[in-house]
């Protein structure tokens, strides 16, 4: 388990206030922010490339906070890869075992192995400078996985990679951390990213954690405005008026929604997952609650689904597949009807940071 | 594009390229204006007399020791100008650049000054003499062609990222095994750069020996100096051979330096 306690870093404009983290062992973990929120210098401070100013890092029972890089056996992935361009890629893997005096059979037969499992056994004798992106990155994973780190730290690993090359390496980084059973924190700014790869994920803002959980559980209940917006979220209004008795909310125009449970903080706002609004034609039977009626404005093609969007009490956009569309028998221009399941409606607080 | 702005794009090509090719004519012009000056049988007679082939082997021995010197403290001095922020490090960084900013002939009356100090006497009875010295011709080159050399290291270490650093570091290398196996195989070509440009430096000095070494015809009589005492007594023809091989050294020196790619050392 690799557990960080009340880490603190002060490093220019980017900087930790109290970064506290448990990654089980074996865990994909990432950490997801966006640029300059400090999830670069936390990677850096548990590689052990900075001192923090506070707090502890502990890796498998062991505390590493004062150790340096080279004695905390931690594997480090960098933005753009950082291949030693002055040896061959073979060389590169071969580093850490090389500098560990390792005999040369178990040398040959360890870079053997990994270059056949990231697929590169063919371009060992090549010069870094002479591989593609998706290629230098293959070898920086396995000069990194070479020396059997307890964690592996990847910065960005997917991000300046080309479309199909960055869907191919997501799966197998997902198939690698599955097979060689390694504990992997990988840090990035994209949400779709994160939840293809994550078993847990880390939202970091401001040099602090907001909240930690599995995909779909950020997903669908951010606890703030921040995390809500950051994956993504649609449909975030403000509540101007609330019922905790009937656990009622008023939004927008005075509109009344269910909720199925309502917290006492005193600024709220409510998420309403467009995914699970429901929409009939005008003259339809619907619930006698949370239902409205509204314009369908626009309705946009994105091939595997359909966007659309409403405008009535609330400015919506409701999510549905092609075919789900196609049996709600709405149209564009058409006036319908909108059902707002209580479980849809979500409550977040609206100061946090 | 209208024809106006070609030809105003032309125009402000035309001059800057212009520009260029009266620096380098200027350059270029008076120094084959003198290689012309001397004519061929002279050079070679002037190149092959007694006196010449001395200062040369003098110049060669004075500079090659002098090279060896900076870049034996350059190496490691660069490096840690280049790497390590400590207090005062612009100060620092400054005073490495002083030499080559004065004039020459300063550190030469600094020197003569110091050798004149009970320090200096003292060093000169019990360690060895300088003043006056073929020693003496050596730190005389060493002080502006040290600083310069820890310039061109410096510049050198500059060129590698850090970041590979780091990364051996994360795979198991200590600072010295990082150094070693990462940081100098990369800055080797700018280490050998700014070594030949040292070595040139050093070849080229001439205001400190004159002041600290004096202009000793066959003692401290190295290129330069054999340059300052032909002319001085009107043998222009030995005074410029010595000088036609100042500037062919010289010539060699910056093809071999832009060869190993050395670059931004000033």
């Amino acid at each position: 388990m690799i557990e960080v306690k009340d880490l603190h870093k002060a490093l220019g404009e980017f900087s930790l206030h109290g970064v506290d983290l448990r990654v089980e062992s074996g865990e994909y973990f990432v950490v997801l922010g966006p640029t300059g929120s400090g999830k670069t210098v936390l990677l850096e401070c548990i590689a052990g490339l900075h001192r923090q100013d506070r707090g502890e890092i502990w890796l498998e029972g062991r505390e590493v906070s004062a150790l340096a890089p080279e004695q905390r056996n931690i594997g480090y992935v960098p933005q753009d890869y950082v291949l030693f361009p002055h040896i061959s890629l073979q060389a590169n893997i071969a580093f850490a075992l090389n500098v560990r005096r390792r005999p040369p059979d178990e040398i040959e037969a360890r870079v053997r192995e990994l270059a056949e499992l990231l697929h590169i056994s063919h371009l060992l004798d090549r010069r870094p400078r002479t591989l593609s992106g998706g290629e230098q990155q293959r070898g920086a994973l396995a000069r990194a996985l070479a020396p059997r780190p307890t964690l592996m730290l990847l910065d960005e690993p997917l991000s300046a990679l080309d479309e199909g090359t960055r869907a191919e390496l997501a799966g197998e980084l997902r198939g690698l951390s599955g097979r060689l059973g390694t504990t992997i924190i990988h840090v990035c700014h994209n949400f779709d990213e994160a939840l293809q790869l994550a078993d847990r994920i880390a939202i970091i803002h401001g040099g602090r954690v907001l909240q930690v959980g599995t995909p779909g559980d950020v997903f669908r209940r951010p606890r703030s405005a921040f995390v809500a917006r950051f994956v993504g979220a649609e449909n975030i209004f403000p509540v101007i008026q609330r019922d905790h008795r009937a656990n009622v909310v008023t939004v927008g125009q005075s509109l009344p929604l269910q909720v199925t449970a309502l917290p006492d903080h005193p600024s709220l706002l409510t998420m309403i997952r467009p995914e699970e609004i429901m929409l009939r034609p005008a003259d339809a039977p619907m619930p006698p609650f949370n239902s409205f009626h509204a314009n369908l404005l626009e309705v946009e093609d994105r091939g595997r689904l359909m966007r659309l969007n409403l405008a009535g009490p609330l400015p919506l956009l409701v999510v549905m597949t092609p075919q789900a569309f196609r049996e709600s028998g709405v149209a564009p221009g058409d006036q319908v009807q909108v059902h707002c399941p209580p479980e849809a409606v979500h409550l977040l607080p609206q100061d946090s940071p | 594009m209208t024809a106006r702005q070609r030809a105003s794009a032309a125009l402000f090509r035309y001059l800057v390229t212009s520009a260029l090719f009266v620096m380098v004519g200027v350059t270029t012009f008076t120094l084959l204006n003198m290689a012309l000056y001397v004519k061929p049988g002279e050079f070679l007679q002037a190149a092959l007399s007694h006196e010449i082939i001395h200062a040369v082997k003098l110049t060669a021995v004075t500079t090659t020791i002098t090279t060896g010197i900076a870049v034996l403290l350059s190496v490691p001095a660069g490096y840690a100008l280049s790497r390590y922020r400590f207090p005062l490090h612009n100060l620092v960084d400054a005073l490495v650049d002083l030499p080559i900013v004065l004039p020459p002939l300063i550190a030469g009356i600094a020197m003569l000054i110091f050798f004149g100090s009970p320090l200096g006497k003292w060093i000169e009875e019990h360690i060895m003499p300088f003043v006056y010295t073929t020693q003496g011709i050596i730190l005389a080159q060493f002080v502006p062609a040290g600083s310069f050399c820890v310039r061109a290291m410096k510049a050198a270490y500059d060129g590698v990222d850090p970041r590979l650093e780091q990364v051996a570091r994360t795979l198991g290398c200590n600072e010295r095994q990082t150094f070693q196996r990462v940081t100098l195989p990369l800055a080797r070509n700018g280490l050998i750069a700014g070594m030949i440009m040292t070595w040139c430096r050093a070849a080229g000095e001439f205001g400190p020996i004159l002041m600290f070494c004096g202009a000793t015809r066959y003692k401290t009589e190295v290129l330069s100096i054999a340059v300052f005492l032909n002319m001085s007594i009107g043998q222009v023809e030995v005074a410029l051979s010595a000088t036609i091989l100042l500037v062919l050294m010289g010539v060699a020196a910056l093809l071999l330096f832009r060869r190993l790619g050395g670059r931004g050392i000033w």
